[in-house]
């Protein structure tokens, strides 16, 4: 896995619940207790020993665990950069929705060698989008879900996003867009583009 | 399968075409349409951004804007008379972003077409001027360098700091 996952989900860890449960984890999972390194590969076993720590201790599901990590990566301030690189791909929610197919892309123009799946889009009903995951880690499909959500909050639209998992297909995400001006949103500006960025 | 009558070559001509002001405007959004006295008639949405108050039509082109480039186009006929290429020029009132645009006859012959474009002063002008992704056209790669330039900027922090601590290793 790369670096970056594990780095991610090491700082969800310490942000969210502390550097104490970081180090504990840390301990119990064997993994580098100084945290890992963002340019760094690491063994899959490792993000997974990682993950099952969190949920033992915290007693949630791996999935709840991935999808706060999702939450985590647009919503916290040490992760500012990655909220706003997701806020490049459209004005709108919608507009977001609707450049979701480039986010592979996109990843791949700032972090060249993380894997990233492969995301097709369909609209089955009108304000009903339907992302399909190809060839993806069944854990991936949780952390879009709350990515996607906390980024509908983000910028104002109310919806109902659900996960399942098809025989055939692999995995889908779907959105329901209810309201798409439910909030006032997030402000963003194309301007700030001064990187602050804390301890990420 | 139905073969098209082989058009005849006149057809096949690049036509004459005139387009609303709405059209153009989503085409190119920094465009602005002088009049041969060097009055501004129309511009596109984004161009009132730019820190220009108030209704631009009927100002002056040359009093909001200087052109540096070529040298000594200070007024409607030496841009008519210009060999059409590559113009740098400022707004008079920020100095400080350079721009570049391109300028062509309107068609009727009693004007000028301009479309402006910000260079490297664009991430400055989209901090100065609060400008979003639909201030530009959908064909313009702007935000996409946007994006990239902050996202090298976040892989150059990360890189800094793995840097930073192999040296105090």
């Amino acid at each position: 896995m790369h670096g970056l996952i594990n780095r991610s989900i090491q700082c969800f860890i310490r942000d969210t619940y502390g550097e104490d449960l970081w180090q504990e984890i840390a301990q119990t999972a064997h993994l580098p207790v100084q945290g890992f390194e963002a340019m760094l590969e690491y063994d899959d076993d490792v993000t997974l020993g990682m993950l099952d720590a969190v949920s033992r201790r915290r007693k949630k599901s791996r999935d709840a665990v991935l999808e706060d990590v999702g939450t985590y990566l647009v919503t916290h301030t040490n992760t500012r950069p990655i909220r706003r690189l997701l806020r490049f791909g459209g004005e709108t929610f919608v507009e977001f929705l609707h450049t979701l197919d480039d986010l592979p892309d996109r990843v791949r123009l700032a972090v060249p060698d993380l894997q990233f799946p492969r995301l097709d889009t369909a609209e089955p009903l009108p304000n009903q989008v339907e992302v399909r995951l190809s060839g993806a880690e069944p854990e991936f499909g949780f952390v879009l879900m709350g990515i996607l959500r906390a980024l509908a909050d983000d910028y104002g639209a109310l919806v109902f996003i659900d996960h399942s998992l098809h025989p055939k297909d692999g995995i889908i995400v779907s959105i329901n867009l209810l309201d798409t001006a439910f909030a006032e949103g997030n402000a963003f500006s194309l301007g700030t583009s001064r990187v602050k960025e804390n301890a990420v | 399968m139905n073969v098209l009558p082989s058009p005849t070559k006149s057809a096949l001509k690049a036509p004459h075409m005139a387009l609303s002001h709405a059209d153009l405007s989503r085409l190119m959004p920094m465009h602005l349409m002088i009049s041969s006295s060097g009055a501004i008639i129309s511009m596109g949405p984004t161009v009132p951004k730019l820190g220009l108050d108030g209704d631009l039509t009927g100002k002056g082109f040359f009093d909001l804007f200087d052109i540096t480039r070529p040298r000594n186009i200070t007024q409607y006929q030496d841009l008519a008379n210009s060999d059409g290429g590559r113009l740098k020029l400022r707004l008079r009132q920020a100095p400080h972003l350079p721009m570049t645009a391109i300028a062509v006859p309107n068609g009727n012959g009693d004007g000028l077409l301009l479309n402006l474009s910000f260079g490297f002063s664009v991430v400055d002008a989209v901090q100065t001027f609060d400008l979003t992704c639909g201030d530009f056209a959908a064909t313009d790669l702007t935000v996409e360098m946007l994006f990239l330039l902050e996202a090298k900027s976040a892989a150059q922090t990360e890189q800094k700091r793995l840097n930073e601590r192999l040296q105090s290793a």
